[in-house]
């Protein structure tokens, strides 16, 4: 009984010490595992699950003045298939599994991406992992390929810039390339504003490939592009683009340039150019007019010059609006040259104002060509010409100004009207401006903000120079106002209920080969309303117009363009009269 | 009633299986908590799409393009002389006329091109239906005449 009782009691204890031997083993390797070895082993593991992705930023959106998206960052997809993979597709129709051929899923896709079924055909049938079907396609599209489910088509999404006015603002906006870096315009210039900083995350991934809930950890937060808010109205805009179009087509013109500008505040409401790019697909634009020529062309202005020597001849006193100007159609200079009026006619007895209505180029000469050509040149620059403007657009023309000490006879008294210097479209625009404002020329704004995170990271800093008295403004506007009063083209330009004031411009252009004026002309006006108090400035400048010989060509857009900006802006109709001056004396 | 070995042997062995079977359903909610974001995200994705779809057709109908076609097709003509009323003063200012739709007062149909353009707008269902476009105007009240009985105002309410 006593050998009995021993036996299982000696089992016992060998299976309690072989367990004790297993459970010291597992436990010794369970220490070796969970304390020794451990930060290896998670390492390992670690590394084995955890799996890293940039957090991509999005660009920022470009925004007109009302807040309107000129351009914007969306998605595109690039449709791929993985040839080795390819076969029939099961699919369950109204509860019944079909199967279908490959080439009932070619003819589906070929349907969809609109392409040719055999292109289709021959992608899908090709070796490997990887062949494009087709690139860039809309979300639509994308959505639709989708719900075919086929499982060895795969998609690539893509960040990608839209423009959804197309070419409005074109000119300024510029455009990006195809992985979004940007190449030209607003969209280069302001990048930093616009770019975002791309960010990264890792997260741990499961044995199926899915993330594994709260295993997310950013590393580096993506910082997304600001918004850039332009002073731009596109609405007005594309109204303007469109008459500066149309004004291209019918008069055959090289292009043509508008620009409208707050007087007071100095902001361009509108830069218009024809034709310009669509950034969607510069491609189909030639490569000149991708560009912005309102800030990266030069031009000589011809007689819209005139209106800038006024302000000066009576700004330094050398002449006021009864000034009287004996003007023939021709001036013979000493050293053998002559200035010619454009058009024969007796001598007559004008005064500024009645100079800048016929626009006399001997008139001119006659009134302010004995002003010191130092002060004179010391004007142009406080006019702004001779140096970009203080938007330092991409690529802009300072224009040709050179200095007093090298203008010839000639070229001291052609400066006189707008030649032998070359100016911006919107160097010319700001001239006016200064005019319009009391004197005093404000730096022109066109960014008006860059916001990121509902933060302002940047707003202009506008400087503003007093170029001329208050009161030769006022005159000077009073006699331009004659030009739109009593000119030759008063008929064209006149806004029933509207004070206006203008200045046409008919320049010759220099031949390319340097032998001296061609036959064709850069045909301008520019002119400001309501006259009485300047809110506006618009200017209209079309080069090289077929058969123009005059500005006529430029007045008709002018007067569209103004009509539609008094109208937009709600500008009420004027209520006084022009002022009292002659225009001719006896 | 059980011998004192035996529930030695049972607790652990029942421990072990109450752990198993909490770290299952632990692991089970997990993976189903997985896939029910899997399903969401895919959900939020799809929406998304949709998002972008509807954003870039508005951006189309809305373009400025579209607009100036519409409106051309449907025979509308810009006011080239608005006129004003100064209400304090009971005086119109500017020379009020009729717009006119002469082909060479309009400028031409839409110049400016737009690649971004997927729709334009149906002018079918405009035309057919006034309904869809442009609601009837209610005139509400007889014509309203300013205290000095000089102009008529506007019944726009």
């Amino acid at each position: 009984m006593g050998a009995h009782d021993a036996q299982p009691r000696n089992r016992l204890r060998i299976i309690a010490l072989i367990l004790s031997a297993i459970v010291g083993i597992v436990g010794f390797r369970l220490v070796e595992f969970q304390v020794v070895q451990a930060d290896d082993i998670n390492e390992i593991s670690y590394a084995k699950r955890e799996v890293q992705r940039t957090l991509e930023s999005q660009r920022g959106s470009i925004l007109d003045a009302n807040g309107e998206v000129l351009a914007r960052t969306i998605y595109r997809y690039d449709i791929n298939v993985a040839p080795d993979m390819v076969g029939p597709v099961f699919r369950d129709v109204e509860g019944v599994r079909i199967e279908l051929s490959v080439g009932d899923i070619a003819s589906e896709l070929a349907l969809i991406l609109d392409m040719d079924v055999s292109e289709v055909f021959q992608a899908v049938s090709g070796e490997g992992n990887y062949a494009n079907l087709k690139k860039r396609v809309n979300a639509a599209v994308y959505q639709q390929i989708e719900s075919l489910n086929i499982p060895w088509i795969f998609v690539d999404e893509l960040s990608y810039r839209l423009y959804p006015s197309g070419a409005v603002a074109g000119n300024l906006i510029g455009f990006v390339d195809i992985d979004g870096y940007p190449l030209a315009g607003l969209e280069r210039q302001y990048n930093t504003c616009l770019a975002g900083v791309d960010g990264q995350e890792t997260f741990e991934r499961s044995v199926q490939g899915m993330k594994i809930p709260s295993s997310a950890q950013t590393i580096k937060p993506p910082v997304q592009g600001g918004d850039l808010q332009l002073t731009i109205d596109s609405d007005l805009q594309y109204f303007a683009q469109q008459v500066l179009a149309d004004a291209v087509q019918s008069q055959n013109a090289e292009y043509a340039v508008g620009l409208v500008i707050e007087a007071e505040t100095g902001r361009i409401l509108v830069a218009a150019e024809a034709p310009t790019v669509d950034p969607n697909d510069p491609s189909l634009t030639p490569a000149e007019h991708r560009q912005s020529k309102i800030f990266q062309n030069s031009y000589e202005p011809g007689s819209t010059m005139k209106s800038i020597t006024t302000a000066i001849a009576i700004d330094t006193q050398s002449a006021n609006a009864y000034t009287q100007i004996i003007a023939e159609d021709t001036m013979r200079l000493p050293w053998g040259d002559t200035i010619d009026d454009s058009f024969n006619h007796d001598p007559r007895k004008l005064t500024p104002a009645g100079i800048l209505k016929i626009s006399s180029n001997v008139g001119i000469t006659k009134l302010a060509g004995e002003i010191d050509r130092q002060t004179r040149y010391e004007y142009l620059l406080d006019f702004g010409f001779g140096s970009p403007t203080a938007i330092n657009f991409e690529g802009e023309s300072p224009g040709l100004l050179r200095e007093a000490s090298e203008w010839d006879g000639m070229t001291n008294l052609t400066t006189l009207f707008g030649q032998g210097l070359a100016v911006t479209p919107i160097q010319m625009a700001y001239s006016y401006q200064a005019i319009a404002n009391d004197g005093v020329r404000l730096d022109p704004i066109l960014v008006e903000s860059c916001i990121r995170d509902g933060e302002e990271m940047m707003t202009p800093n506008q400087g503003s120079t007093r170029v001329v008295d208050e009161s030769t403004a006022r005159l000077t506007v009073d006699m331009m106002e004659k030009v739109v009063e009593e000119g030759g083209v008063a008929s064209r330009v006149a806004i029933p209920g509207y004070r206006i004031a203008g200045k046409t411009g008919t320049a010759q252009i220099q031949a390319e080969d340097g032998s001296g004026y061609g036959d064709r002309f850069a045909i301008s006006f520019f002119g400001m309303a309501p006259a009485e108090n300047p809110e506006y400035v618009v200017a209209v400048m079309l080069y090289k117009p077929e058969g123009a010989i005059n500005s006529a060509g430029a007045t008709g857009p002018f007067k569209s363009i103004m009509s539609q900006v008094l109208r937009h802006y709600r500008v009420p109709p004027s209520t006084t009269p022009s002022a009292s001056i002659p225009t001719e004396w006896e | 009633m059980l011998r004192p070995k035996a529930l030695l042997l049972l607790v652990p062995t029942f421990g072990l299986a109450a752990v198993l079977v909490l770290q299952l359903m632990l692991s089970n909610a997990l993976a189903s908590g997985a896939h029910e974001l899997r399903d969401l995200k895919n959900e939020s994705e799809q929406l998304n799409t949709d998002v972008q779809i509807l954003s870039e057709e508005v951006d189309s109908l809305s373009s400025q393009q579209n607009l100036a076609d519409a409106a051309k097709q449907l025979g509308m003509v810009a006011n080239a002389n608005p006129v004003f009323i100064n209400l304090d003063s009971d005086r119109v200012y500017g020379e009020p006329q009729p717009a006119v739709s002469e082909e060479k007062l309009r400028v031409s149909g839409n110049l400016i091109s737009n690649t971004a353009m997927s729709v334009s707008t149906d002018l079918s269902t405009l035309t057919q239906n006034p309904a869809v476009g442009v609601a009837t105007p209610e005139i509400l009240g007889g014509e309203v005449i300013l205290s000095s009985a000089m102009i008529p105002a506007s019944p726009t309410r």
